[in-house]
């Protein structure tokens, strides 16, 4: 396809093109979901255009979440490689059921992979509310079966749902809402890791921060205010993979720093930041020079009010605080 | 013909038990094969149990009305068939091996040992890094922790090992000093406490000359602690839990100064040697010292420990006694010294000694210890006395 | 083809299956009390008719989604016996290798789709490969009538939210879906009067925009009809069906429970589908009574001569299990 490879495109547009890209080059791949058919294009327009070009690929569902991933189930196994939009991912837990008990299940159940990929439109923005912000990553990876991934660049958006559609197993991709307009970048010299990679996205020996999806930005914001105003030098972490984790990355970097704070704006409660200190605590105790901490998201529903949801979500000030408590332990 | 069990079968996912209800069949009866011979109640529901195969039915076990568990042998059935149909054993759901995390490139090393407070919370990846380097708390006592309320951080410990590196040169300890250090190490871990007497040296010396065996002072030292112990032993005792363990045999030890360490071999049942044998004795074990041929104590290190540090020029000390050992009696260099003699209202020239008794203060207190010590003075004093 | 023009050779295949259903599940509830049966055992018996009639009008390339009362429409759509008691009896050997059993049991090369439990979940994934079928041009037999889907449910199951969302996408997209819809009055425990208040289930289908069908599901004739009649329907373009049976069930909702709550007067009038079909086929000379009793007596023995096979297999080994849910995990690496 014609995708301008040096100018910089936004977040949004990165996941457009891979959907061009992959309904061009696969004919098995079909989009399906609410209001995914020009001349809206998406709720966020992230298929517009898409319809017009492929008309019998690109589908507009009913509302009907658990619909939606049945079909997508059933296709998968028939062959295709649907690509499912959840208009929200906070929408996402009506389907919970297809998710978790067709396509995660069948795979160990009945041998049959499901290669579906859903596209879950995540995370907050100011008066976003309780119901269009939600991080849903903490149900999505319990359940065995799933591979769960969450990209923070441009160039990962891009090239990681290429990937999920060509992978076999189902990816649940979520994609923040924050990140699709105010992330710019060009593709040219942006690397393609595997999917299930996480990446040092910046060098230190004193901490290690862990995050994904847009929490990499604050805490990469947060790193360059240790530096500058404390000498303090934090390795950032991208774990772009939430489900497998890729533990050795983080044990590498821990080698050095031995100080672990991963960051997230999902609810503290068994989730993703929880599994990585479990695993850390349990395989690589003997790593770490101070406890291992996390900063979620607040144990409440999503506040609508911006005062509220600056508070709900950890940002640069935390990040900055729990770092400095940890390295000063 | 064989004898087969009727057992309730799980009917159901949570069933963990039933209840007769009737009996279809009685004993004695010829049955057929899957013929329901008996209705079972569950929570859930009731359930005919059909026989496993033909035959007669014999013992009924549970009669109506008995409450039963899974697995439970309901009856017995006289069969010759050898085509038995056996409940499946579901009794252990959870037999399957737990899959394991991703094995991690980093193979944990550090002990978990539980945390002293003394250094404030060792961190796992300082525990790591002593492990490493064969380190122990107590070597943590050369660092000033830089962390909260003057924690030890790793990093702590890596600057002062490249501090070490830098101005030092490693050599290996060796084992006798090892084994030296930890006993100090362990016995500094009491409150210990010393008194001192003067001794008056010329009638030992004396006498010592009437022996062939001419023994030295250890000697004279390790046969009067013997005696007195004997005479009152409540010093030679070990404190464990809520229990004071009496010594039942005088066993002491004699410190033994080596190149590079110390040694403290026993000689057991002091009491019943001679003062002659014991310095023979003695005399073997300095030697074996020397030749670092030394018989391992075992488990027996003794009760009690004779240092002459005098051997070495010191006149007063406080020796540790090893760990285990309640008290150590120590003896100073002799000395000529001034003394003042009142039958002829003059001063003359004799030759004494400082010894010192240095004792846990757990298992004894200053009066016990003065009282032990003045009967070791009685007794260097007077060698008529010792057997 | 109708009624009158039925031929005897799908009656014949009908009532084979029938029987073949009756007798194995018969043999499974033997083995269930037997303990011999991990879990638990769930019947069609009295269901037979409707599920076998289904069953019968399936081709090769369709697809059927049973639920727990469908082992006549598994068999009539080529199940084996030996999957069947491999997947009971927890084998290694069987296509659910011990890792799901009794009725979760299934393949998609086999066309039959491994049910879960959630009612109502798998009318969608039907539905999307039907949509499959037609984005790759597959969706034709040869004569140019579209291959089907058929998804199964009960009185119960038609409550719930899935159901309603998988049928009506599937009815937007105008894909051939059957669903079958067998009303036997009790969902589990409770009766149909606590479970909707619309006179009858097939009114719904109007809301939806699809074609109903309503039967007798004790009347083997009139399954078989009603049924052709529906899937015709489906394979010439007309969009999805639903068709209604009422049924008397005739076991608890599974072996584990004896279905005290069903009132014995309600009981009392409950009519066995195989037997009211074993009495019109002998008194229309279609079978004597010794034809009958061979047909049973060869059945029997092909169930008493697999299991004993399939008896003899090996069992999963938890050692020699991949532990692992993802199909390829390396290419998350690569």
């Amino acid at each position: 396809m014609n995708i301008p490879m040096s100018e910089p495109i936004t977040y949004l547009e990165a996941i457009r093109h891979a959907q061009t890209d992959c309904l061009h080059t696969d004919e098995r791949v079909f989009i399906y979901g609410e209001d995914v058919e020009d001349p809206l294009g998406g709720a966020f327009k992230a298929t517009k255009g898409l319809s017009t070009r492929y008309p019998e690929r690109v589908l507009n569902a009913p509302i009907s979440e658990d619909a939606i991933a049945g079909m997508a189930v059933g296709a998968a196994l028939d062959g295709m490689r649907p690509i499912i939009e959840f208009q929200f991912a906070d929408f996402a837990i009506l389907a919970f059921n297809q998710l978790a008990n067709h396509a995660g299940a069948g795979a160990w159940r009945h041998g049959q992979p499901c290669p579906l990929v859903a596209r879950l439109p995540v995370g907050g923005t100011p008066g976003g509310g309780p119901f269009h912000s939600q991080m849903v990553e903490n149900w999505l990876t319990t359940p065995p079966g799933l591979i769960s991934v969450a990209p923070a660049t441009v160039s990962d958006a891009y090239h990681m749902l290429k990937q999920a559609v060509r992978c076999d197993d189902p990816v649940m991709f979520y994609e923040h809402k924050a990140l699709y307009f105010h992330q710019r970048a060009s593709l040219s010299n942006a690397p393609e890791y595997p999917l299930g990679r996480a990446v040092v996205r910046r060098q230190g020996q004193d901490i290690s921060l862990v995050s994904y999806s847009a929490m990499v930005w604050d805490a990469l914001s947060a790193a360059e205010q240790l530096a500058r105003d404390y000498q303090i030098e934090a390795e950032v972490i991208d774990l772009r993979c939430l489900k497998p984790l890729d533990m050795n990355t983080l044990y590498d970097s821990l080698e050095h720093t031995g100080r672990l704070l991963v960051c997230t704006e999902a609810w503290p409660y068994a989730g993703v930041s929880a599994e990585v200190i479990a695993q850390v605590s349990s395989q690589a105790f003997h790593l770490l020079d101070a406890p291992p901490r996390r900063l979620n998201a607040k144990d409440v529903p999503v506040p609508f009010h911006p005062h509220l949801w600056n508070a709900y979500r950890p940002n640069t000030a935390d990040i900055v605080q729990a770092a400095l408590d940890l390295v000063r332990f | 013909m064989q004898k087969i069990p009727i057992l309730l079968p799980r009917l159901g996912e949570a069933v963990a038990e039933a209840t007769v209800q009737t009996w279809l069949c009685q004993s004695g009866d010829t049955v057929a094969k899957d013929q329901d011979l008996l209705e079972v109640e569950t929570e859930k529901s009731i359930i005919a149990i059909p026989a496993p195969a033909a035959g007669v039915l014999l013992d009924i076990d549970k009669p109506a009305g008995s409450r039963c568990q899974v697995n439970e042998v309901l009856a017995w059935l006289h069969s010759n068939e050898s085509d038995v149909v056996q409940p499946v054993d579901s009794g252990s759901p959870h037999a399957a091996p737990t899959p394991t995390e991703t094995s991690p490139t980093h193979t944990p090393t550090a002990s978990l040992a539980s945390n002293s407070g003394r250094h404030g919370f060792l961190s796992p990846r300082l525990r790591a890094l002593m492990q490493e380097q064969g380190l122990t708390e107590l070597d943590l006592h050369l660092l000033r922790g830089s962390g909260q309320h003057g924690r030890i951080k790793a990093d702590d410990l890596t600057q002062l090992l490249e501090h070490l590196q830098s101005h030092y040169e490693p050599h290996p300890a060796g084992m006798l000093r090892q084994a030296v250090a930890d006993s100090m190490s362990r016995s500094w871990n009491r409150p210990l406490a010393t008194v001192s007497s003067a001794v008056k040296m010329d009638a030992l010396l004396a006498h010592r000359k009437t022996l062939p065996e001419r023994p030295s002072a250890s000697v004279y030292a390790l046969s009067t602690l013997a005696q007195a112990l004997k005479e009152d032993g409540r010093i030679a005792k070990l404190l464990l839990g809520d229990q004071l363990w009496q010594a039942q045999q005088i066993d002491l030890a004699l410190a033994i100064d080596v190149d590079n360490g110390i040694y403290n071999p026993v000689i057991q049942s002091v009491d019943a040697y001679s003062l002659g044998e014991l310095a023979v004795e003695v005399k073997r074990l300095i030697a074996q010292a020397h030749e670092r041929q030394l018989p391992s104590n075992g488990h027996n290190t003794g009760i009690a420990t004779v240092s002459n540090y005098g051997s070495l020029g010191i006149t007063w000390a406080t020796p540790l006694p090893p760990p285990g050992h309640s008290c150590l009696l120590g003896l100073g260099a002799v000395r000529r010294q001034p003394d003042w003699h009142p039958a002829t209202q003059s001063w003359q020239c004799i030759r004494a000694c400082e010894i010192t008794l240095t004792f846990d203060h757990r298992i004894a207190d200053g009066g016990t210890a003065a009282r032990l010590i003045h009967r070791i003075v009685h007794l260097l004093e007077h060698p008529d006395l010792l057997s | 083809m109708t009624l009158m023009n039925m031929s005897l050779q799908v009656r014949q295949r009908h009532l084979e299956i029938m029987l073949y259903a009756r007798q194995v599940e018969q043999q499974i509830t033997t083995l269930y009390r037997q303990g011999r049966i991990s879990g638990s055992a769930y019947l069609g018996r009295g269901q037979e008719a409707f599920s076998a009639a289904a069953g019968v009008q399936l081709q090769s390339g369709d697809i059927l989604a049973p639920l727990t009362r469908d082992c006549a429409a598994r068999i009539a759509f080529g199940e084996s016996l030996t999957e069947i008691f491999r997947t009971y009896l927890g084998k290694a050997t069987g296509i659910m290798r011990g890792r799901d059993g009794n009725t979760h049991r299934g393949h998609i090369r086999t066309g039959i789709l491994p049910m879960i439990s959630h009612l109502g979940g798998m009318i969608a994934p039907v539905a999307g490969i039907l949509l499959s079928r037609r984005l790759q041009g597959q969706d034709k037999l040869a004569n140019g009538d579209l291959h089907i889907g058929m998804a199964s449910i009960g009185d119960g199951g038609m409550s719930t939210g899935a159901l309603h969302e998988g049928l009506n996408a599937a009815a937007v997209l105008h894909l051939p879906l059957v669903l079958l819809v067998s009303d036997n009055h009790y969902a589990y425990s409770t009766p149909s009067t606590h479970n909707y208040a619309c006179q009858h289930l097939a009114d719904r289908a109007v809301g939806y925009g699809i074609q109903s069908h309503q039967c007798d599901g004790n009347d083997s004739d009139a399954c078989l009809h009603t049924l052709y009649l529906a899937v015709q329907a489906a394979r010439q373009g007309q969009g999805s069906q639903m068709v209604v049976a009422s049924i008397d069930r005739l076991c608890g909702h599974s072996e584990h429970d004896d279905a005290r709550y069903i009132p014995p007067s309600v009981q009392e009038t409950r009519k066995d589908c195989v037997e009211l079909r074993l009495e019109q086929l002998q008194l229309s000379g279609d079978f004597s009574a010794s034809e009958l009793s061979a047909l049973q007596q060869r059945i029997d023995n092909d169930i008493q001569q697999t299991l004993q096979q399939v008896s003899k297999e090996p069992e999963p080994d938890a050692q020699q299990t991949q532990w692992q849910a993802l199909s390829h995990p390396e290419q998350l690496w690569q």
